[in-house]
């Protein structure tokens, strides 16, 4: 991978930035501290998040804020059923000039944007989430024999709505396993909603939020996030935790294996390892440690991880069923 | 970077270990010690004697394994370093700067490695004193309990004796020990009344010189059993039996030569005492010849299941030896008293029981019984 070269003030520079911009979005959205840890982790390592959550629990206004803090174009897209792939990547408009010639002009799309919020993707159709999945994918876009780049850095947030499932399009597997991170956004409690109150009754904070960083400190921070060590124990371990979520071949599982029908992918492994490696630049260690894996997995596996039709009928959830499966794996580490 | 600060604090940590392992070691051998004299004492207690220097031998060699397996086993740099990273807040960074010397490294960036460099010997100073202050008990002081109290105990079950095998011990030869009853229940030998014997084989011949029965009696007798059957009188005696046993009666010639004759004559039932009727008694059975049926026949129902045939006892003896009913009352008085049966050698007979069976000597049942009646008599004079 070609780096830029590294040195104890870019690390300390990095370890600053990222400290202060958790600590500024935490000011601003109260009793998610979590949900801006793991947002500002999949941002610095190149991933995409997907946000479930129920309406009003601050999915859009944390995009906004993190898209103010780093000083990054920012789009958003609100999904409904009639929403064409167009609508998303964009389509060539003939134009007349002013000379009076005519041509295909390319309008690029809102996922030309460097923060992308798409909400309720699941209500788009399939034929639309598969060309938004593909620009994240592949962080270009082809239209016409023609392709067209993505900006860098480029995140999509895209969010889902666990009720009002009717007329909705549940994103497949294969396609789940394109977001890095799976974030559930949990109701906040008395004390926080009362914080909330004070933060964002009359005013809107992102509005009035000063940027920490611009997108070429994101980029050199997720470069050097990528040179963090991984020793050889961190690096077992992950693979140990990856060979965890595997069903056992034979039907002779024990414990919660015998509950998980597909496991975990090698592009879930790879996600790990990102990951911790932005969580170990914002503990300001330039190596890997196993608490940084422990952190970021269940993020990582939770929509990786598909359990078995009678388990889930019997009330069992992939987060029970990985919490299980990360405990033991840490206590053997 | 094998002189560092990183190396120092990795070589204290496996001094640590090691001193851990020795100490885990001697737990060991003093659960083993312990175990191993409670064995060797159930052992010494049961099955064998076992010496006090195989003893202390085999709990010698305990210790040399345990400890000298442990002593010579030194923690490698790895088992340091993991344990340092668990404990030492070392998050990981001892076991990655293992990693530095090895091919892996060549993958890592090299200002990142210089930074991490700094970074873990920044980390060495917190680590060491938490390494200096981590502590733990040795946990000794139970398992030494153990072991000093199942030593004492090994060292007094093992002075004891061990369990031998009893030899069978002769009987004591005293004459106080000899009791009445013990003798009456030992089988009586010729050696010890010869003359016992003489006597009894002096009556067995009288019985048999007198002739057995003849065919008419056994007749009329057994015309009589059946007209009689199923009667019996307050003695349990029929009137077959009765008309039998007055066919058996003493002579009354012989009567009142001898009080013994006459207590004997008397003895016997006659035909004019009492009938009463005791039907299905059976008590007459053994007194008289089974004439309704023939010899060698059987009263069984046939049946098509083999049957080992059966021969009477009285039919396997020879005829000579089959009891004379009507001489069996007869009482030769006078060679009773001709007979010189020391008294003391017949007590000791009664007393000692009847003659030890041979073959020249075996005698029927009704023998038997005269026999014992007579050396009763004798025996009270």
């Amino acid at each position: 991978m070609n780096a830029q070269p590294t040195n104890d003030e870019a690390y300390a520079d990095a370890h600053r930035r990222l400290q202060q911009l958790t600590a500024l979005l935490d000011s601003v959205i109260v009793g998610q501290s979590s949900l801006v840890m793991h947002l500002v982790t999949a941002v610095f390592a190149g991933g995409h998040v997907l946000i479930e959550g129920l309406p009003g629990l601050g999915k859009t206004h944390l995009a906004k804020a993190l898209a103010a803090a780093l000083g990054l174009r920012w789009a958003r897209v609100q999904c409904t059923p009639d929403l064409m792939p167009a609508d998303v990547t964009g389509a060539e408009i003939y134009t007349t000039s002013v000379g009076g010639a005519s041509t295909f002009e390319f309008r690029p799309g809102p996922v030309f944007a460097q923060l992308v919020l798409v909400d309720e993707v699941n209500r788009a159709t399939p034929r639309t989430q598969a060309a938004l999945l593909e620009a994240m994918q592949e962080r270009q876009v082809t239209h016409a024999g023609t392709t067209h780049r993505l900006p860098s850095p480029f995140c999509v947030l895209a969010t889902q709505n666990p009720i009002e499932l009717e007329g909705t399009y549940p994103l497949p597997e294969a396609q789940l396993d394109r977001f890095m991170f799976k974030l559930t956004v949990p109701f906040p409690d008395r004390d926080s909603l009362r914080a909330m109150l004070d933060v964002s009754l009359d005013t809107e904070p992102s509005d009035s939020l000063q940027s920490i960083a611009n997108p070429d400190h994101v980029l050199r921070i997720a470069a050097l996030c990528r040179t963090v060590l991984l020793g050889t124990r961190c690096r077992e371990a992950a693979v140990d935790l990856i060979v965890a979520t595997q069903p056992q071949p034979g039907g002779g599982a024990s414990g919660m294996r015998r509950h998980i029908r597909y496991g975990a992918s090698p592009r879930a492994l790879q996600a790990l390892i990102r990951a911790a490696r932005v969580r170990a630049v914002t503990a300001g260690r330039p190596h890997v440690d196993v608490d940084d894996l422990q952190a970021v997995a269940l993020p990582v596996l939770r929509h990786r991880v598909l359990l078995r039709l009678e388990s889930e009928l019997d009330g069992l959830d992939a987060d029970t069923a990985l919490e299980s499966i990360i405990g033991e794996w840490r206590q053997q580490l | 970077m094998v002189d560092s600060p990183v190396q120092h604090l990795l070589d204290a940590v496996r001094h640590r270990l090691w001193v851990r392992q020795v100490l885990a070691a001697g737990r060991r051998a003093l659960w083993a010690s312990a175990v191993l004299g409670l064995t060797l004492m159930a052992l010494h207690l049961t099955i064998m004697r076992v010496p006090i220097v195989a003893a202390l031998a085999s709990v010698a060699t305990l210790w040399t394994a345990c400890l000298g397996w442990s002593g010579f086993r030194r923690p490698t740099d790895a088992t340091c370093a993991l344990w340092a990273d668990r404990h030492l807040d070392g998050a990981s960074a001892f076991t990655t700067w293992l990693d530095l010397g090895k091919p892996i490294a060549g993958h890592m960036h090299d200002a990142t490695v210089e930074r991490f460099a700094v970074w873990v010997q920044e980390q060495v100073p917190s680590s060491r004193r938490r390494l200096n202050s981590f502590t733990e008990s040795a946990q000794l002081g139970k398992p030494l309990a153990v072991m000093m109290t199942t030593a004492a105990l090994a060292g007094l079950v093992l002075k004891l004796p061990g369990p031998t095998p009893t030899p069978v011990r002769p009987a004591a030869a005293s004459p106080d020990a000899t009791t009445a009853a013990s003798r009456a229940e030992r089988p009586v030998s010729d050696a010890d009344v010869p003359s016992t014997r003489n006597v009894v084989g002096d009556v067995a011949r009288a019985l048999r010189a007198t002739g057995p029965i003849t065919a008419n009696q056994r007749a009329g007798a057994g015309a009589e059993s059946a007209a009689a059957s199923g009667k019996a009188d307050s003695n349990g005696i029929g009137d077959a039996s009765r008309s039998r046993l007055g066919a058996l009666a003493p002579d009354k010639s012989t009567t009142g030569q001898s009080p013994m004759a006459d207590a004997i004559a008397g003895s016997w039932p006659t035909a004019g005492t009492a009938q009463t009727a005791a039907a299905g008694a059976g008590r007459e059975a053994g007194l008289g010849l089974d004439d309704r049926a023939g010899f060698g026949q059987s009263r069984a129902l046939t049946g098509n299941m083999p049957v080992r045939g059966f021969v009477s006892k009285a039919l396997r003896e020879p005829a000579d030896r089959q009891v004379d009913v009507d001489r069996t009352a007869v009482f030769d008085d006078a060679r009773a008293s001709q007979t010189s049966l020391p008294a003391p050698a017949g007590r000791a007979a009664a007393a000692a029981g009847p003659p030890v069976d041979s073959g020249s000597m075996r005698l029927t049942t009704i023998e038997t019984s005269y026999v014992q009646a007579w050396i009763k008599a004798t025996s009270r004079r």
